[in-house]
């Protein structure tokens, strides 16, 4: 596709308006074209069309319902074996151990909230970047994010890869692009728990790697 | 208005990562109190059906808790965030029920649209609701009605073409073109309204 055709598509895009396929192949070659700054304002000014709207009265019913569905969703965290042993599953057992003691800790909503807080762990430099991050993974969900900041400049045909490892096998976990302010935030789907390092490389675009071809510019930890 | 609006960001933020990073109920049912009105009236514009509607709510706010930790400032506000939501469940209800009755019904559906006293004749009293539907009326007819029936209307490219009985590469110029005024009327409101990067 070219940038022609990308760009008569763009604010259909925008508006909901593009097929599966036309979306598949604007999102395709924007992952590796970056001249067309008109798709974040028009995201924005689709996201204002709503706004053009009077707001509505939802019945109460609709809220009520929704709130059951919630408090319904933290219930089954409650039976969850203790297979999480960092800090927050100690505090969830000892919230646990007070309820059994019945020293007045009865609102079983806590425990919930704690057996799914979230964990987080730092990354550090590896090599001449200044690049920084932290990595937060909500176990419940088996969703992290991964927040950068400085990171390295990056040839137009590269994109950064994060690796999951474990055992020493990596596993490519995503590419992304640094934001106009060398900062990016990453969102990986998985049990990310379950590695031991994350890091990130330099790959050739614009899918990346399946093993990483160069040294990890920042890692962490995630034992 | 810049530090209400800051304010008022921050707020919902904040509210946000209470429901990622706690899992508070409290958390999302203040996002419902505060949003739930506008969803609501966006997915009644889309489906005109009250009940259809409320179940888009009750999943959008549902996806909302699921999800909260996807949301990112990269993304824009909260509120943009937690509409596109809305609207794109909007979006796959609309396609689901893309039925003989919508097929039926659809030669009154641009004029209908556009003729909704709520959005078009009445005076606003909310300023954001007033600049931005003043923006679309400022576009061309043709435009602003391709734009209602792809946002709206969640219709597609070539659905919209056969509505309107106009040429696929019309359809996609009258949404450029109008997208890039409404670019042009809004910036200014955008910068203000939403101080993103």
């Amino acid at each position: 596709m070219t940038c022609k055709e990308v760009d008569e598509l763009l604010a259909g895009l925008a508006l909901g308006g593009a097929s599966p396929e036309e979306e598949r192949l604007v999102q395709e070659h924007l992952s590796s074209c970056h001249v067309h700054n008109q798709v974040a304002d028009y995201r924005r000014i689709a996201g204002m069309l709503p706004m053009s709207l009077l707001p509505r009265d939802v019945p109460d019913l609709t809220k009520r319902r929704l709130m059951a569905r919630v408090y319904k969703d933290l219930e089954p965290q409650l039976l969850r074996p203790p297979v999480w042993r960092r800090a927050w599953m100690g505090l969830a057992a000892a919230a646990l151990a007070l309820l059994a003691l019945g020293l007045g800790v009865r609102d079983y909503l806590v425990t919930a909230q704690l057996a799914a807080a979230p964990v987080q762990w730092k990354l550090g430099s590896a090599g001449d970047a200044a690049t920084t991050g932290t990595l937060v993974y909500l176990p419940a969900q088996k969703t992290a994010t991964l927040m950068l900041d400085r990171l390295p400049t990056l040839q137009a045909s590269q994109v950064f890869e994060v690796w999951l490892i474990k055992d020493s096998q990596p596993v490519a976990a995503g590419v992304f692009r640094p934001g106009p302010d060398g900062a990016a935030s990453v969102l990986l789907k998985g049990d990310v728990g379950s590695y031991d390092v994350v890091a990130v490389t330099s790959e050739p675009g614009p899918t990346g790697s399946t093993t990483p071809t160069s040294q990890p510019f920042v890692a962490g930890s995630l034992r | 208005m810049m530090s209400q609006v800051a304010g008022a960001e921050d707020r919902d933020t904040n509210l946000v990562l209470a429901v990622a990073e706690r899992r508070d109920p409290d958390a999302l049912a203040r996002l419902y109190d505060l949003y739930g009105g506008i969803a609501y009236g966006l997915t009644l514009r889309m489906i005109a059906d009250p009940g259809m509607a409320e179940e888009v709510v009750q999943e959008a706010f549902f996806n909302v808790w699921r999800n909260a930790a996807s949301y990112s400032e990269d993304r824009g506000s909260v509120r943009t965030w937690l509409l596109s939501i809305v609207h794109n469940l909007g979006i796959d209800k609309l396609r689901r029920l893309k039925s003989k009755q919508r097929l039926d019904s659809q030669i009154e559906v641009p004029e209908d649209a556009l003729q909704r006293p709520d959005v078009w004749n009445e005076v606003e009293a909310d300023l954001e609701r007033q600049r931005i539907s003043q923006a679309l009326l400022a576009l061309p007819r043709e435009q602003r009605t391709t734009i209602e029936l792809a946002y709206f209307g969640g219709y597609s490219h070539s659905e919209i073409a056969n509505l309107l009985r106009i040429p696929l590469g019309t359809v996609k110029g009258r949404l450029r073109l109008g997208m890039e005024k409404l670019r042009n009327l809004l910036t200014e409101t955008t910068m203000e309204l939403s101080p993103e990067p």
